[in-house]
């Protein structure tokens, strides 16, 4: 064997680890549940070929549209929230002042914190009636408290706050890692053109942050299509299909209705839903040549 | 390849040597694997031969093999240290049943036992027994996950009719018994005597019917009104399962899960009796922020003294709230009678996996544990057992004799009911927004149920039989 043959031999067996890995947990389960989208399968008994019709049936679903605009909604007041805060989180970071440390490690706290523990916790700062965290604050200031998870009004806006809480600690990380990568001439070539604060913030830093916005968004916009467990814990969809998000649908499908192939189905449509915006979102803030 | 020459003699080479020295090997080990199964005698028989030639000839002679075999059995925590409970029983199973069985006891968190049940089996090897709910066994049944016990309970005779009314007909399914409750989970109405008393109620009745259970729920609103007390008659989960909310109601005013037509009979006269009686608890005895909640709060609010009747929970509220909540007046209450006196039963089963090698091991297992282990079993985890002998003599242990509480709540196993069907969880996840439509005044009851039913009856009733979805 060839020295070169030697090297490309060796090469091939480190990531031959990470090929398998890929094609036993990712590959192969993705292809395996297209072909099961195909089937009538409860999981358990014979399957049947059923061609296209788990697709067809979505249409007059009304549950799945129900779940669809759930979703959709979660995920129009989730990501730009997430991405806002996280910027304003990552700037405030960014200026070095004292306790910023303190301040870094809080917003964190959220995402290392299971989703099992948070929505113990959010459970009971909506409670509603005397014994509920956020009621209480509002009596404080003279505001009439809210059954917040008992209305199909401020059921699901509930949930994106908590969506919002435990992620933006994360992009703002990301958001720090772009600031502090913008060149400092910049900024200060602005000053000495006589730009305000925000003139710079505006025109200088924020378009030079495209990159990172772009990839926050992405990030924030597939999490949001996946929103499952806080759902799961504290509503299971209700009341009414107001917080019924696509997830939770194919969660109780494939696992309480065992129509694996039907949730296969829904779980392709979500996998092109979360495909189409991601496209729209990069065309849309890809960085101007 | 071979190594055979011209004039036909064999010669060796290096090859063929090591290949000769594998075979050879494989022999040796595998002769000492047969040795080393079961019991070996080494008999030295003595022909009749002439004296002059002795003869002594070994002969290995085979002695059938009692060979341990090992059971997998996968069970849900009750407690927080379940081998603690189950390693007694598995001793006791081995010494007094069959010292050959071994049992192992996989721990499977509740969350996701359908998923693993149903990989299991999709991979072939399903586990020889697990703990079923009556809920969840119809659905298996229909899909031939599960083996018929029908067999094994004739040649055992065992007596069906030890079992209360309840656990008896959560065994069989079209005819056929496919598992044996151990374990008896039926629900109990509660009320706060000292709330019941403050209310001007005689705190040594509860209601028995519905008529009364309005007569006294408004009694008790009356007294929170007075400023006799603070509670509230009732309580309401707005996001809580039809379990809790639902099936008392729905049972005791007559109602079937499906019609003599298969039907959905969610939709039914009963259903709709039970849907009023649900928004009259709602929206006069209950705390109007009960509709957000999604029912976890319910037990802890019972025991805060928040309200003071408590429509349907399992026996395990008598533990915690004595432990928690030391010092409350309560009992538990009659079960009410609309056209049925009817209270959820809730039961734990023992079945076989068609998919087990070791059936009758199996059967051996699952037998003692709904027989001579089961009283046992039961007291470590304080839930009942569901056979009339071993209630016999589950009431004089001390540790259930000495808890007043307890005793009154087992005169009320009789009224505790099951309801089976394949796709019965499918119902549940169809019903709960039907029934949190009418109760947020989204739909009315009528529009809400019979949404409700066509979906069922749509989706889930027909599609064991011919779905062309799913």
């Amino acid at each position: 064997m060839r020295r070169s043959q030697r090297r490309a031999l060796t090469g091939y067996l480190f990531v031959l680890p990470a090929v398998l890995l890929f094609l036993m947990f990712l590959a192969i389960p993705l292809l395996y549940s297209a072909g099961i989208s195909l089937f009538r399968w409860t999981g358990m008994s014979e399957a049947t070929f059923v061609g296209l019709s788990n697709y067809s049936r979505l249409l007059t679903d009304r549950v799945f549209w129900l779940s669809m605009k759930a979703t959709a909604v979660y995920a129009v007041m989730v990501i730009p929230a997430t991405t806002a805060a996280a910027l304003l989180a990552a700037i405030f970071v960014n200026q070095g002042l004292r306790g910023t440390n303190v301040f870094r490690s809080l917003i964190f706290i959220p995402v290392i914190t299971s989703s099992v523990v948070i929505a113990v916790v959010w459970n009971f700062i909506y409670q509603g009636g005397e014994v509920g965290l956020l009621n209480a604050i509002l009596r404080l200031v003279g505001l009439p408290g809210h059954i917040w998870m008992g209305d199909m009004l401020t059921a699901l806006p509930a949930i994106a706050v908590i969506g919002v809480w435990s992620r933006f600690g994360w992009f703002s990380v990301l958001f720090l890692a772009g600031l502090q990568d913008i060149p400092v001439e910049q900024r200060e070539a602005a000053e000495i053109d006589g730009a305000s604060e925000w003139q710079a913030f505006w025109h200088v830093t924020l378009p030079l942050l495209r990159p990172t916005i772009a990839l926050v968004m992405v990030l924030a916009a597939i999490q949001s299509f996946q929103v499952f467990d806080v759902v799961f814990i504290m509503t299971e969809g209700g009341p009414y299909y107001s917080t019924h998000v696509l997830g939770y649908y194919i969660w109780t499908e494939a696992f309480r209705g065992l129509r694996m192939g039907y949730a296969s189905a829904m779980s392709y449509v979500l996998f092109g839903s979360i495909m189409i915006i991601t496209f729209i979102q990069l065309r849309i803030l890809r960085p101007a040549t | 390849m071979s190594s055979e020459r011209g004039n036909g003699r064999q010669t060796i080479t290096r090859r063929r040597l090591l290949k000769g020295s594998a075979i050879a090997g494989l022999g040796v080990v595998g002769l000492a694997a047969i040795a080393g199964c079961g019991e070996t005698q080494i008999v030295e028989v003595i022909k009749e031969v002439p004296v002059e030639v002795i003869k002594i000839e070994t002969v290995i002679v085979e002695k059938p093999a009692v060979q341990k075999v090992t059971i997998l059995d996968w069970v849900h925590p009750l407690s927080a240290e379940d081998m603690a409970v189950f390693q007694p029983l598995i001793d006791r199973f081995n010494r007094d049943v069959n010292p050959n069985i071994e049992i192992r006891i996989d721990i499977v968190p509740w969350s996701n036992r359908i998923q693993k049940t149903m990989g299991a089996v999709a991979a072939g090897a399903p586990p020889d027994t697990a703990y079923v709910n009556v809920d969840e066994f119809t659905t298996y049944v229909v899909q031939d996950v599960l083996e018929p016990l029908d067999e094994f309970v004739k040649k055992d005779n065992v007596d069906l009719d030890d079992w209360l009314p309840g656990p008896r007909s959560g065994m069989d399914w079209e005819g056929k018994i496919y598992e044996l409750p151990h374990l008896f989970a039926f629900r109990v109405a509660y009320y706060n005597k000292t709330i019941w008393e403050k209310s001007g109620l005689d705190p040594a009745k509860s209601p028995t019917t519905w008529k009364e259970h309005t007569e006294m729920l408004t009694a008790i609103m009356a007294g929170k009104e007075s400023g006799a007390h603070d509670a509230y008659g009732g309580v309401y989960a707005g996001l809580g399962g039809p379990v809790s909310y639902w099936n008392p109601y729905f049972y005791q005013a007559g109602g079937s899960l499906l019609t003599e037509d298969g039907k959905s009979g969610y939709n039914s006269e009963a259903g709709l009796a039970a849907a009023d009686k649900i928004l009259e608890v709602v929206e006069n005895f209950s705390d109007p922020a009960g509709k957000g909640s999604n029912g976890n709060d319910t037990r802890s609010g019972f025991g805060q003294e928040r309200f003071a009747y408590h429509i349907n929970d399992e026996l395990s509220l008598i533990r915690l709230i004595e432990k928690d909540y030391a010092g409350i007046n309560f009992d538990v209450a009659e079960t009410m009678t609309g056209k049925v006196k009817w209270t959820h039963g809730g039961l734990g089963c023992k079945c076989i996996f068609a998919g087990s090698k070791l059936k009758d091991a199996t059967w051996e297992w699952i037998q003692f544990m709904a027989g001579e282990g089961n009283l046992e079993y039961n007291i470590a985890f304080g839930f009942v057992p569901p056979r009339k002998s071993n209630i016999a003599k589950y009431v004089i242990d001390p540790d259930v004799a000495a808890n007043p509480v307890k005793i009154r709540a087992l005169k009320e196993a009789e009224f505790g009911r099951v309801e089976k069907a394949p796709g019965l969880w499918d119902m549940w996840d169809v019903l709960k927004p039907a029934m949190q439509a009418f109760v947020i005044g989204e739909k009315t009851p009528k529009e809400a149920l019979d949404e409700a039913a066509d979906k069922i009856d749509k989706d889930i009733v027909g599609r064991y039989r011919g779905a062309t979805t799913g």
